[in-house]
């Protein structure tokens, strides 16, 4: 039932795709957004990278969301449904708080890849190392950095130390958000125990 | 909010609805990029037929159609992109056609498809083979025939040439390389002649010797390789193409399903199975798949029994308590530690501090020579910097075109490449031997950074050494990355100024060009 309606829906946005363009943005969106919004447009973008990583998360989010809403006892379920809540209800009040110290630790673990993701972000962006607020230009991320200038790095240069200090950085980035995680789980969980 | 409405909100019936239609998305880009992966990926190994237009003003193009777009500038307007080959004869890979300039289309059966060891395919008719500058067959029909009864032979010759080159002149190169290195050990111990130096020295002329040999080997295994087939190309061009360099025939367009799908087969088959060919552009993945194979290998022997045995000991023995739980929060940030700091890691601690330490203990002959910094003079390049700290230094003097000299041999693994297709040119050079025995040099492996990223000035002399060694490189111009002017050498600043305003080198044989999809401009228009 759905599948139709979400697959008409990606149809119809593609037909009127060019429909659109031609008659509100001019025929071409690039000199529109130059144009209107005085925006550059970079063929390798922030919004692709953003697609793109969303490809190599959301299998991990989910993955780890699901295991932790399986894993609420049956019997929360039942005593909901047979207090006469209907299924949604029963969603939202009892199965998604149970299983929030799971879910939100899917999202952290989500979000360390996204932190920590090297191809993505050499192969879709620019690598353009500009601070741009802009969604349609490139950008460089300190995985990628790493990536791009290390094999060129001679052993123990200054390149090759700033770059180990590089890789520290994302580390300890990467084990702020992994640590807090950890301790937000924790505490959900000791505070949704007993339902 | 009405009864109605509201009733429906409140049954989440929305929600519901939301989130499978968050699913079906997420499943559909799944397939669409599955799908995306697999059209573009498998649709390579088809066997595409060959198209012949002929344009309003009479010229003849054919190839095979690579993709249709919308012409921006005139609505309503398509132009065709055609892969015509033949790199050597056009100078391009492909051309643009108009579709309002085509007259006609036909699809000849006689147009054959070659795959050949250099300049990407060939696209013609047979005009003849030739056995030795004798004609033995001729025409489409039975100079197809004649070449497919000669193919095999002419591949069990290219199998034979490439054993002797990997196989016998390999294990010289190993053995020579063996001895540079035994020298250099006494060397470092002081000992710089004796009998120690003489018997080596003595191997090495041995060695020479065999070299030879082979070299006579190959030039007879050459030699008896005289056929050769006459391909006419569209504009009256012809390529008279030696049958050795000819990997497979096609004629596509006379070529059934069955056939075709058997063709595809093969072509996924030679893909996984084949070394690749021709800087990577073409032949097989095979050297990929087995780095695969064996990193998984490695690492599941070395590290797997690790990774369980802790965990067991962990669950099953260890005393529960915040030392223990400190530790699986610790191995959980480990796991969601991005897999380019460990790439770091690896690169500084096991290959510059562990490996580097090893050689230096153990194989101290084959590093570079640590004064190295400090001999520029030697390799054309007086050096008037600080002999410390001068690495990066150098990176730099060489982005600025302090290059030693032209006899820089661009880039590392083109050279590579380059000097197997050439083992067995060029004489061998003893004479070199004498003329730079004090030249301070790379070791092949590089040692430590050094020589690693120290591409051109390394290769400069490392190219110096092999000549010392084993004469398998011919001099001879060459321009690597055509296309790619900042990976072009840079001149010495003597040079500039000749019609070389940047410094670069633009002296490209057009017929070494190897830019690819360079949109020639429909004739007619």
């Amino acid at each position: 039932m759905v599948v139709p309606v979400v697959v008409g829906g990606m149809w119809v946005a593609l037909a009127l795709g060019g429909l659109v363009e031609r008659t509100l943005l001019a025929g071409n969106y690039r000199g529109w957004l130059l144009a209107v919004l005085g925006l550059t447009y970079d063929q390798r973008n922030s919004l692709v990278v953003g697609i793109a990583m969303g490809f190599a998360v959301i299998p991990i989010i989910f993955t780890i969301a699901e295991d932790s809403l399986a894993n609420v006892p049956q019997h929360l379920r039942a005593g909901s449904l047979a207090l006469g809540a209907n299924r949604w209800q029963t969603a939202i009040r009892i199965v998604l708080p149970t299983a929030s110290p799971g879910i939100f630790s899917a999202i952290m673990i989500g979000f360390g890849r996204a932190v920590g993701e090297t191809m993505i972000v050499l192969m879709a962006t620019g690598n353009t190392p500009v601070m741009d607020w802009s969604i349609f230009n490139g950008f460089r991320a300190l995985s990628a950095n790493i990536a791009v200038e290390l094999p060129e790095a001679p052993d123990g240069g200054t390149l090759f130390r700033v770059l180990f200090l590089a890789a520290f950085l994302l580390f300890c980035l990467t084990f702020a958000v992994n640590t807090v995680a950890e301790l937000v789980r924790l505490k959900l969980r000791r505070k949704y125990r007993y339902l | 909010m009405s009864g109605p409405a509201r009733q429906l909100w409140r049954s989440g019936e929305p929600f519901i609805w939301l989130t499978g239609g968050a699913l079906v998305l997420t499943l559909l880009l799944v397939l669409g990029l599955i799908g995306l992966i697999l059209s573009s990926g498998l649709g390579f190994f088809w066997t595409q037929d060959v198209v012949r237009l002929t344009l309003t003003d009479g010229t003849v193009v054919s190839g095979q159609l690579v993709e249709r777009e919308a012409i921006p500038a005139k609505a309503g307007q398509y132009r065709i992109k055609l892969k015509v080959a033949n790199r050597d004869l056009y100078g391009a890979d492909f051309q643009w056609v108009d579709e309002a300039a085509i007259s006609g289309r036909s699809y000849p059966p006689d147009i054959v498809v070659m795959e050949r060891t250099e300049w990407g395919l060939l696209i013609g008719t047979i005009k003849e083979v030739r056995e030795a500058g004798r004609v033995v067959a001729v025409g489409p029909q039975q100079g197809l025939a004649e070449l497919e009864r000669r193919l095999p032979d002419a591949a069990r010759a290219r199998r034979e040439i490439k054993k002797i080159e990997k196989g016998e002149v390999g294990a010289i190169n190993h053995a020579q390389e063996k001895i540079r290195l035994g020298l250099r050990r006494l060397a470092l111990q002081g000992v710089t002649s004796g009998p120690a130096v003489e018997s080596l020295q003595r191997e090495t002329a041995a060695l020479q010797a065999r070299y030879q040999e082979q070299e006579a080997r190959l030039a007879g295994l050459r030699g008896r390789q005289t056929a050769s087939v006459v391909i006419s190309a569209d504009g009256g061009k012809e390529k008279d193409l030696p049958l050795i360099q000819v990997l497979h025939v096609d004629a596509p367009n006379a070529m059934g399903l069955p056939a075709k799908g058997v063709r595809y087969l093969a072509r996924v088959w030679e893909f996984v199975s084949d070394d690749p060919r021709e800087s990577n552009t073409e032949g097989g993945v095979f050297p990929a798949i087995f780095g695969t194979v064996m990193l998984v290998l490695i690492m599941s022997v070395m590290v797997t029994p690790l990774g369980v045995l802790a965990a067991f000991y962990l669950r099953e023995y260890a005393r529960q308590g915040t030392f223990v739980s400190s530790v699986r929060i610790a191995v959980n940030n480990l796991a969601g530690v991005p897999s380019i700091v460990f790439g770091v890691f690896g690169v500084g601690f096991f290959i510059y501090f562990v490996g580097g330490t090893i050689d230096r203990l153990f194989f101290s002959e084959a590093l570079a020579e640590p004064d190295l910094r400090d001999r520029w003079d030697l390799v054309g390049l007086a050096h008037p910097g600080p002999p410390h700290g001068a690495r990066r230094d150098r990176r730099d003097r060489r982005r600025t075109g302090g290059d030693p000299a032209g006899h820089a041999r661009g880039l590392p693994g083109a050279g590579r490449d380059q000097a197997r297709d050439d083992a067995a040119g060029g004489p061998a050079r003893r004479d070199a031997l004498d003329s730079d025995g004090a030249h301070p040099r790379h070791g092949p492996r590089g040692g430590r950074g050094g020589a690693a990223h120290d591409h051109r000035g390394g290769e400069a002399r490392a190219g110096a050494a092999d000549r010392r060694l084993l004469a398998v490189r011919p001099p001879r111009p060459e321009v690597h990355a055509s296309g790619l002017p900042h990976l072009r050498r840079r001149l010495p600043v003597a040079e500039r100024g000749r019609g070389a305003p940047d410094g670069l080198r633009h002296d490209v044989a057009p017929a070494r060009d190897r830019r690819a999809a360079e949109p020639l401009r429909d004739p007619a228009a």
